[in-house]
């Protein structure tokens, strides 16, 4: 979705230049949220305050929004159609495909270390074993994280 | 009072997931499935993919799909609003403050510790997906036939899905 929103903004409509983008998008990833309607956010922000970000959210979310609408309710009434039922059946399995692929994928980015192992292994462990709730687990990791790799010791130098 | 829980639910969700749809995943199985039981595990899996086969961000698919679910058309907007407010509350409060500071290294440390954490609550939810779906040879050959073509083939997520179904269909007619 990025490299489509930034033809519209950056080369189309010229909102937001080159560099600002990137950063935008870096922002986006960061926040928690939809990447795609942070985006949307901060571009309306940028070029039109607070109406402007508004705006942009709904234009993001409103397509997909009406789509699955539609969908979900003519799902809910063809789902026990046994056609319907032998593909989502077939499809079942991808989705766990999918789910692992990602980890896999997203982990190869977000694991940078050894430290960034042991806390996605224990992180792991402790959701199977006591199938803590996830929140605690994400704030636990960032509680973690601030302890693992904060420099504190080091206020004078710029770390980049 | 069912929809203000919806929406309350679903603002909880967007204020911790981090990482995209996939992000979401994990706390959606946690609030939807396990505390609130609005939705089975399977209806899960049929949202998972029907959201991942539409265009669109899949964290909105799931959110309206799941409201829509959950407490009719109303139920798929309050879903929608609130997993969309935290993002709007962050982003207007502090847009340029963030965009100014997010390569701060307070901000970074935390993101490095959180983003490891992420990944294994999405293993994790493979995980407990696999539990309920991977109960014949079919669906296990489908699930390590998807994994292998997207990874050496870059296969895209909606035609595994597609080719799954598929297969799905084609089993029923001949077995």
């Amino acid at each position: 979705m990025i490299p489509l929103i930034e033809r519209e903004v950056v080369t189309n409509k010229g909102w937001v230049e080159e560099d600002d983008f990137l950063d935008i998008i870096a922002v986006a990833q960061s926040a928690p949220g939809i990447i795609a309607i942070n985006s949307a956010l901060v571009i309306g922000y940028k070029v039109a305050g607070i109406p402007g970000a508004f705006m942009g959210a709904l234009g993001a979310a409103l397509p997909s929004f009406v789509i699955i609408l539609l969908i979900a309710r003519f799902f809910l009434v063809f789902r026990s159609l046994e056609a319907v039922e032998a593909f989502m059946a077939g499809a079942a399995p991808v989705v766990v495909a999918l789910l692992v692929y990602a980890s896999y994928s997203m982990g190869k980015k977000a694991v940078q270390d050894w430290k960034g192992l042991l806390l996605g292994l224990t992180a792991f462990v402790l959701a199977l074993l006591f199938k803590l709730n996830p929140i605690i687990l994400i704030v636990l990791g960032g509680l973690t994280g601030f302890i693992a790799y904060y420099p504190r010791k080091r206020e004078g130098e710029k770390q980049d | 009072m069912l929809h203000w829980e919806i929406y309350w639910t679903f603002f909880k969700i967007g204020a911790f997931s981090f990482g995209g749809g996939y992000g979401m995943i994990p706390l959606i199985t946690q609030e939807l499935v396990y505390h609130h039981g609005w939705v089975t595990m399977e209806q899960l899996v049929d949202m998972i993919a029907v959201s991942q086969m539409t265009p669109g961000p899949i964290a909105i698919n799931i959110a309206t799909f799941a409201g829509y679910q959950t407490g009719g058309t109303m139920g798929s907007v309050v879903a929608t609003l609130g997993v969309v407010t935290p993002s709007a509350l962050i982003v207007i409060a502090g847009v340029a403050y963030f965009l100014k500071h997010h390569k701060h290294p307070l901000v970074q440390a935390v993101l490095k510790g959180i983003r490891p954490v992420v990944i294994a609550l999405i293993a994790y939810s493979g995980v407990t997906v696999a539990q309920r779906v991977l109960d014949d040879m079919l669906a296990t050959g489908i699930f390590v036939a998807a994994l292998l073509a997207s990874h050496y083939y870059k296969l895209h997520p909606i035609a595994a899905l597609g080719a799954g179904g598929f297969i799905g269909i084609l089993s029923y007619i001949l077995l």
